[in-house]
């Protein structure tokens, strides 16, 4: 029963996280608004950070579980999440001299699928530390 | 370097250097249509598109086929056995997997409009939309997860 109650708090945090995520993104504009190509969007932004708080919480953590180092996971998801936006203002910057084009102006003009490209790098580094956590099976 | 090491990041480099080869492809296939409107990879979404293909081959090679540690995919050869079932298994469940992804992709293109202008049907890359350029690897990732959770081969 505690078990089961453990995977129905993982749920919950994931879908609370994923809310507070996506919300984020909206405050900074670096989603598309006001066209139904926005709310497209605004729904694989959703979808991408339930996927990528599902895989933090339940593949990086291991949760639900008994024993978790919640400092080193705690550290390691903010550098994860810090990878990941690293990654996207350095593609931003350095994208028009490899396809051409530009990506400068108002973010959610210019470079419409910020969010995503956010998540993008995110999922990249939290998929990477499942691949490495992978080589230690006690980790 | 232990030749662990040198191995995994010998993985590392194949994920990224087979994404920006995948991307490259999407890239020039825009290049070659005559409308601009129908380029697959443009500034907005190349980062996108690189990110979520090397995410992609991570999965794959790395987690699925097990490169650079983890369940190996090569050692599992004992004796004198010329072919590991490992190995075949693997070869299964990639071969039900890219073909799976095919079907979805022509399925979702061709009744459901993906992304796609009205009349367009198949995969008709030259009047797709850039949409179409990460249909593919999202459900490349549908059908991975669902041979490897559910051990299909």
């Amino acid at each position: 029963m505690s078990r089961t109650a453990g995977k129905i708090g993982v749920v919950g945090v994931v879908v609370i996280l994923a809310a507070i995520s996506t919300y984020v993104m909206y405050l900074l504009e670096w989603t598309v608004r006001g066209s139904d190509t926005a709310q497209g969007l605004l729904g694989l932004d959703i979808c991408l950070w339930v996927i990528f708080w599902t895989l933090c919480l339940t593949g990086y953590w291991g949760l639900p579980a008994d024993k978790v180092p919640v400092v080193r996971k705690s550290v390691g998801t903010v550098v994860i999440l810090a990878l990941g936006l690293a990654f996207t203002y350095v593609f931003k910057a350095i994208t028009p001299a490899i396809v051409g084009g530009t990506v400068s102006g108002v973010v959610s003009e210019a470079y419409p699928l910020m969010s995503l490209t956010y998540i993008a790098w995110s999922l990249v580094f939290v998929m990477t530390a499942l691949w490495v956590g992978s080589f230690y099976s006690k980790l | 370097m232990n030749s662990k090491a040198a191995e995994r990041v010998l993985a590392l480099i194949l994920f990224w250097a087979v994404a920006a080869a995948i991307t490259y492809v999407f890239w020039w296939m825009g290049k070659m249509s005559a409308d601009d409107a129908s380029a697959l990879v443009t500034a907005p979404n190349f980062s996108a598109v690189f990110a979520y293909w090397g995410l992609f081959f991570t999965f794959f090679i790395g987690l699925y086929l097990g490169m650079g540690g983890g369940e190996c995919f090569s050692c599992t050869l004992e004796g004198d056995q010329t072919f590991s079932p490992d190995v075949l298994r693997k070869a299964c469940g990639t071969a039900i997997a890219f073909v799976g992804t095919a079907v979805s992709v022509m399925l979702t293109t061709r009744f459901a409009q993906y992304g796609l202008p009205e009349g367009a049907f198949g995969l008709n890359f030259t009047s797709g939309s850039q949409v179409l350029s990460l249909l593919p690897l999202h459900w490349g990732f549908v059908w991975l997860v669902f041979v490897q959770h559910l051990r299909l081969v």
